[in-house]
């Protein structure tokens, strides 16, 4: 079934048109869910949240990007919310360090991992350097987009992002003595 | 680039659009909450079309079960008199339905005698009280009157002559030749004539009939002589008010209108999470909003004898705002381990956020009214109301800033109870304009409310409307 069609079936509510939204696009965001979420539980709670709205917005979806851009950013934009409301996260922490040194890190060596070895990683940050992370790496957001999903600076977004990068390439490191990540 | 990064393109291939397994029962959930929510959105509607109809069914149920007759006023009660009764007097001819068997002459004239005491109030009837115990109400009888007697009230007036003392019986009621000799015998002149039960009688047909329709011809203007001896005087014009006990009980109506609305903020739950700005820029976001609404009403006087009734009905109502906002977030607020907002970081890239659009909510409501209804002129009347006002919104469409969320959300989104009891009360001046039909103006305040989830707390408003209206309503 092609996109447009999936789109009309499905803001008709057409059953078999949503089970098929979910059987596609689906995997897709409850990856994403449990990238922002880091347990499976969370997971499936934003997963839920974030299917319902794109079956209750789908038919104001004016394909302005594709299917699956514009369902995976209401994953996003869930899965904000979500922690947000949960955790009371997404607080700003020291953002006066935000204005000293912001430079991007990275290792020496060209490295690449598993999916499961990259959650490990990133379940070693804070909650807010892990959905720095996932915004302006894996989901290419900028750090205006950020600061507006944020609500907070640019400044802020570059700093919480030069920590984490910080502590991820420390990680890497540390790993790569051991042995644990391929080269 | 980004992805230039070692790191970053490492972290990307490993997780970018990695799909996850699912499992059954997250479709089986989500099936369920959308099954739920078509169910909920089918019967809603129609539980709040079904309130209003079974009201209206209640009503209709009611008029059609009591006794339309009309009740004697308390004028008639205070004089002492009921309203004119046809008994066994041999000088009035009875409705066949009750007529007895026919006497000789002989027999007529004892028992005339013998009741004559007897019958001395009541009896006797002239012409004029039968044409207006006729007239009245339409053809409306006293409640004492005997169902068969009333069933042809009509006929009997219609024989009744001009003097009123001797009557003599059309041939299509008494078709019976032996009969119709008997009463021509008769002496009028020997029937006993009640002259002081004559005066009091004209003094209740000297005051106007207060269960007269006002503007009925058939209604005796002129001289009435109820007795060739007695000569009532010219009844007085009758006064124009339709008295509560003549007017229809019932009405239906349809009504359209528009409403200018003011919204403001009745309350912050989590105040010390929300930003600083929250509801001025709220209450600016609110401020072009305007009503129109269309209203199927039904109104019930619970009884003959008081005012006071039953004024409900559905109303759909639709609040659009033409919204033009735009907020400069230069203070980016700094909150504590709690969420709580701790102090405001000025930033020095300012972000400016946007929401220029149409926005708009879809109300049911119920407004279930307590009404005083009172004639302010021959065909006007006027009626005031209050009472609660139950509310749905039923659907919403536009943007508005969310700027707890530094963003722009859908206003049905970001609204956390959709159900809510408020109060409305107006007035409203009607006048008959064709028969059942009357047409109306009303004024009406109506206050309901609205609650905003906000991310980090809830915004309570008020939404208060000012109604015009135009009510056309049929009334029975």
């Amino acid at each position: 079934m092609k996109d447009q069609e999936l789109i009309k079936a499905c803001a008709k509510g057409d059953a078999k048109a949503q089970r098929h939204l979910y059987d596609v696009y689906g995997p897709v965001v409850m990856g994403l869910s449990l990238r922002y979420a880091g347990n499976h539980d969370d997971a499936e709670e934003i997963f839920h949240d974030a299917l319902m709205k794109v079956y209750k917005s789908i038919a104001g979806f004016k394909g302005e990007s594709s299917l699956k851009t514009w369902i995976c950013r209401i994953g996003v934009n869930t899965a904000l919310d979500f922690l947000r409301k949960k955790k009371s996260a997404l607080m700003l922490e020291h953002i006066s360090d935000s204005v000293l040194e912001i430079s991007d890190t990275d290792v020496e060596q060209e490295v690449s991992f598993e999916a499961e070895m990259a959650m490990k990683l990133l379940s070693h940050l804070s909650l807010n350097q892990q959905i720095i992370i996932n915004m302006y790496v894996i989901d290419d957001m900028s750090h205006r987009e950020i600061a507006q999903q944020l609500n907070i600076s640019e400044e802020a977004s570059r700093a919480q992002y030069s920590r984490a990068k910080r502590a991820l390439a420390d990680l890497v490191e540390k790993k790569r003595v051991k042995n644990e990540i391929k080269q | 680039m980004k992805s230039s990064n070692r790191l970053n393109k490492a972290l990307k291939e490993a997780l970018d659009g990695k799909p996850a397994p699912l499992r059954e029962a997250q479709w089986e959930r989500l099936q369920a909450e959308l099954g739920e929510k078509k169910e909920k959105r089918r019967f809603l509607p129609w539980f709040f079309l079904l309130i209003p109809l079974l009201l209206i069914a209640v009503g209709i149920g009611y008029y059609a079960l009591t006794d339309h007759k009309t009740p004697q006023t308390g004028m008639q009660e205070n004089n002492g008199l009921s309203m004119p009764q046809v008994k066994s007097h041999d000088s009035v001819i009875k409705p066949e339905s009750v007529q007895e068997p026919v006497k000789t002459s002989a027999e007529s004239s004892e028992s005339s005698e013998s009741k004559q005491p007897v019958n001395k109030a009541e009896n006797t009837l002239p012409e004029a009280e039968q044409t207006n115990a006729a007239h009245s109400a339409g053809a409306g009888r006293s409640l004492s009157e005997p169902p068969s007697a009333a069933g042809s009230g009509d006929k009997m007036a219609g024989n009744t002559n001009a003097s009123g003392a001797a009557v003599q019986p059309a041939p299509a009621l008494n078709p019976d030749p032996q009969k119709k000799a008997i009463e021509t015998e008769r002496n009028p002149s020997e029937r006993p004539v009640m002259l002081s039960d004559m005066q009091m009688r004209a003094s209740t047909l000297a005051m106007p009939d207060p269960m007269a329709i006002p503007g009925d011809s058939s209604w005796p203007q002129e001289t009435v002589e109820a007795n060739p001896k007695t000569k009532v005087a010219a009844l007085k014009p009758l006064k124009p008010r339709m008295p509560a006990a003549s007017r229809p009980r019932f009405a239906l109506g349809l009504a359209g209108g528009f409403a200018f609305v003011k919204t403001s903020v009745s309350g912050l739950t989590n105040e010390q999470k929300l930003h600083k700005d929250t509801r001025s820029v709220f209450e600016q976001s609110t401020e072009r909003q305007r009503s129109g609404f269309l209203n199927l009403n039904f109104d019930w006087r619970f009884f003959h004898s008081l005012n006071f009734g039953l004024s409900t009905g559905l109303q759909y109502r639709v609040i659009g705002n033409k919204m033009d906002v735009a907020y400069t977030l230069r203070e980016v607020p700094m909150r504590d381990l709690n969420g709580d907002i701790a102090f405001y970081f000025n930033i020095g890239d300012s972000l400016i956020i946007k929401a220029k659009n149409s926005t708009a909510f879809r109300f049911v409501n119920v407004p279930v009214k307590l009404s005083y209804a009172f004639m302010a002129g021959a065909r006007t009347e006027l009626q005031l109301s209050g009472g609660p006002n139950f509310s749905l919104l039923a659907g919403s469409s536009g943007y508005t800033i969310s700027l707890n969320e530094g963003s722009i959300r859908p206003v049905g989104e970001m609204v956390s109870q959709l159900f809510d009891v408020g109060y409305t009360a107006g007035l409203m001046a009607s006048r008959q304009v064709y028969k059942h039909w009357w047409l109306g103006f009303e004024t009406q305040f109506q206050r309901n409310h609205l609650s905003y989830d906000l991310g980090y707390g809830i915004l309570k408003s008020k939404m208060d409307t000012y109604n015009l209206s135009v009510n056309l309503r049929y009334r029975f």
